[in-house]
């Protein structure tokens, strides 16, 4: 069966000074990543920041072009494919909706704009249906985002992502932005949402627990690399890179007995400059040998996940 | 009797706005006793960050701020000054905020923000503020300190900035420590590096922390005792594990049950989200604040005052039908 969302080898570099006056520099963003995720399925996507989450949540919208690499999306490459077609088959949530939805336009113009720029006939009655399916009142059509609450607003931003009947849909840290009582709203709504249209989704956050809730299989990331990968069981019940075992000890429960978590990390933070050819968490690494740094760390199958560590076991 | 480093009673903030007066802040309790951790927890527009910075002065004039009894490390500050509050910032009050990037000045050396409250406060010498930075940021963790006085705010990373921040607050040797959100824009390795930090320096020190948070992980995490604020009061004020055993306000119970945990909320389950939204705070607010998203509310909960029930250490909760609510 063909995966509904399919990335292959994907690498994207940047040029940056790191001063005024320092030369360019190239750094890596995303590098040789490759993920699939099957239909109705969700992927979660985790990392810190700087590990090339957004740059390849941009990749897949085909808002950046790779470097090389391929993207396909229902078995259709969309590097190739017109602007029309691809907004029908993948649409994004982002973090923050006060960003993301024009503050002078009524919410009826911004749930309808997508369909309206790409011919879609009856907007009106089409807005209406996914005002409901989002479980926003039929009222607050005429309203501006200014009127809406955190939830309400994010409601609006995927009522707008899905009026083209997306095939895929990637949230980027959907609920971040959001209240704890409010992100569980949205969360319930992605999950029936998800039943009811059949979507694959891909879902990227810094918070394990929602990636957790809701994702099928995890990819973890590391400055542009994907580090591990499994399905979401096996990756909390047994994680093997040594930076998702730091990752997932680090995530704080609300839970009194548990404590703070004791933190074997270096005093080194991630560096994306950083050029050696081992492992790029090897500077930070409490199980760090000499030949992580200096031999390249090829993605292994080891028990139930994929995993780049030579280490690990 | 324990030394209580903060004690307010019935603190009141208020903002004009072109629709009215904003009540933020509608009475709100708060004692912290020395060496003791309480994390002020709530949701955004709760007010508690409106609630730290007026126990620093920093407000704006045209907020208006009122209380029956405002006593901070010993001193009785009712009939405060801002001139008798300047004297206390920076020495045995300090905050540290949650965007170390914008807090530090990007244009100054770090030895120079380091050490100018000191030198103005204690009339320290250049030399004798510089080697108390060196000790401070040594005590945060920061690598060859001395060296690094000279460097500008951008050689740093994110944790290492907060660390840096963290220093400063300790210049003056502070008794009681405000932090609004000290580790939100971290990532969650650096996160769990900055809370020990506090946690050690709590300890050796001494110091009172006061932190603020919307993140029950970090309460969990670092706190002694809980205080959760709703619509500009406290709800509930309890030790931090009686909280999360068993939480007896019904919104504290609505936030703790909303949270999914990895291995003991079932994957893919309908979470019990709180419905509805926080009230509006402009103008008077009868009642119960939480009462329109409440499951056991009825008609009582519409009448003022609402009633506090109190327990042993200073716990209470505020809600008429508490009774029920343990049942």
């Amino acid at each position: 069966m063909i995966p509904m969302i399919r990335l292959t080898d994907i690498r994207k570099t940047y040029r940056l000074r790191r001063g005024m006056f320092a030369p360019t520099e190239e750094l890596v963003a995303v590098n040789d990543l490759s993920l699939e995720v099957a239909k109705g399925k969700t992927l979660g996507l985790v990392g810190e920041s700087g590990c090339g989450k957004s740059t390849a949540v941009s990749i897949m919208l085909g808002l950046l072009k790779p470097d090389r690499g391929e993207i396909e999306i229902a078995g259709q490459k969309i590097g190739t494919m017109p602007v029309a077609d691809r907004v029908r088959l993948i649409q994004p949530v982002f973090q923050n909706p006060n960003a993301s939805l024009n503050p002078v336009k009524r919410i009826q113009t911004l749930v309808g704009q997508p369909l309206q720029l790409y011919g879609g006939t009856n907007v009106d009655a089409e807005v209406k249906r996914m005002l409901d399916l989002v479980g926003l009142p039929a009222r607050l059509a005429d309203a501006y985002p200014g009127e809406l609450s955190g939830g309400q607003r994010q409601r609006v931003a995927i009522a707008r992502a899905l009026i083209l009947g997306p095939r895929v849909l990637i949230c980027d840290e959907p609920t971040s932005a959001l209240d704890v009582s409010v992100q569980a709203q949205i969360i319930n709504l992605l999950l029936s949402l998800k039943k009811e249209l059949g979507l694959t989704m891909v879902f990227v956050s810094h918070n394990l627990a929602v990636v957790e809730h809701l994702a099928d299989h995890v990819a973890v990331m590391y400055l542009g690399q994907k580090i591990e990968e499994a399905a979401t069981d096996a990756l909390f019940a047994d994680a093997c890179h040594p930076y998702t075992r730091v990752l997932l000890a680090a995530t704080l429960l609300p839970d009194p007995q548990a404590g703070l978590p004791e933190q074997k990390l270096g005093a080194a933070a991630a560096d994306p400059f950083a050029a050696h050819r081992g492992c790029l968490f090897a500077p930070r690494c409490p199980a760090m040998r000499q030949s992580c740094v200096e031999d390249p760390q090829e993605l292994r199958t080891l028990r139930e996940s994929l995993v780049r560590c030579e280490r690990a076991v | 009797m324990t030394e209580m480093m903060l004690d307010i009673r019935n603190l009141k903030v208020s903002i004009p706005t072109d629709r009215g007066l904003l009540n933020a802040v509608r009475g709100v309790d708060l004692q912290i006793a020395k060496g003791e951790t309480l994390c002020l927890v709530g949701e955004s527009g709760c007010g508690k960050s409106l609630t730290a910075t007026s126990i620093m002065g920093l407000l704006p004039r045209y907020a208006k701020v009122t209380s029956d009894r405002f006593e901070m490390v010993g001193q009785d500050l009712t009939t405060k000054t801002d001139a008798k509050l300047a004297k206390l910032r920076g020495r045995d009050v300090a905050m540290i905020f949650q965007d170390p990037t914008s807090a530090l000045n990007p244009t100054l050396t770090i030895g120079r923000q380091l050490t100018e409250g000191v030198m103005r406060h204690e009339k320290l010498s250049r030399s004798e503020a510089e080697a108390r930075a060196i000790e401070m940021l040594d005590r945060v963790g920061i690598a060859n300190p001395a060296a690094r006085l000279t460097q500008y705010p951008h050689g740093f990373s994110g944790g290492q900035r907060q660390r840096i921040m963290i220093a400063s607050a300790l210049m003056g040797r502070p008794k009681l420590l405000i932090a609004d959100e000290p580790t939100t824009a971290l990532d969650v390795t650096i996160q769990s590096q900055i809370l020990t930090l506090l946690g050690e320096l709590q300890a050796d020190l001494g110091l009172s922390l006061l932190l603020i948070t919307h993140d029950l992980g970090v309460v969990a995490a670092i706190a002694n005792d809980v205080a959760v604020m709703y619509a500009g009061r406290i709800a509930e004020r309890a030790p931090v594990a009686g909280l999360f055993a068993a939480p007896r306000h019904p919104y504290t119970k609505g936030l703790l049950a909303a949270i999914p945990v990895p291995g003991v909320t079932p994957r893919g389950s309908e979470l019990p989200a709180i419905p509805g939204r926080v009230p509006g705070l402009i103008g008077a607010l009868r009642g119960c604040a939480f009462r329109d998203r409440c499951a056991i509310a009825g008609a009582e909960c519409a009448h003022d005052p609402v009633p506090r029930i109190s327990a042993a250490q200073g716990q209470f909760i505020e809600c008429v039908k508490a009774g029920e609510v343990t049942a």
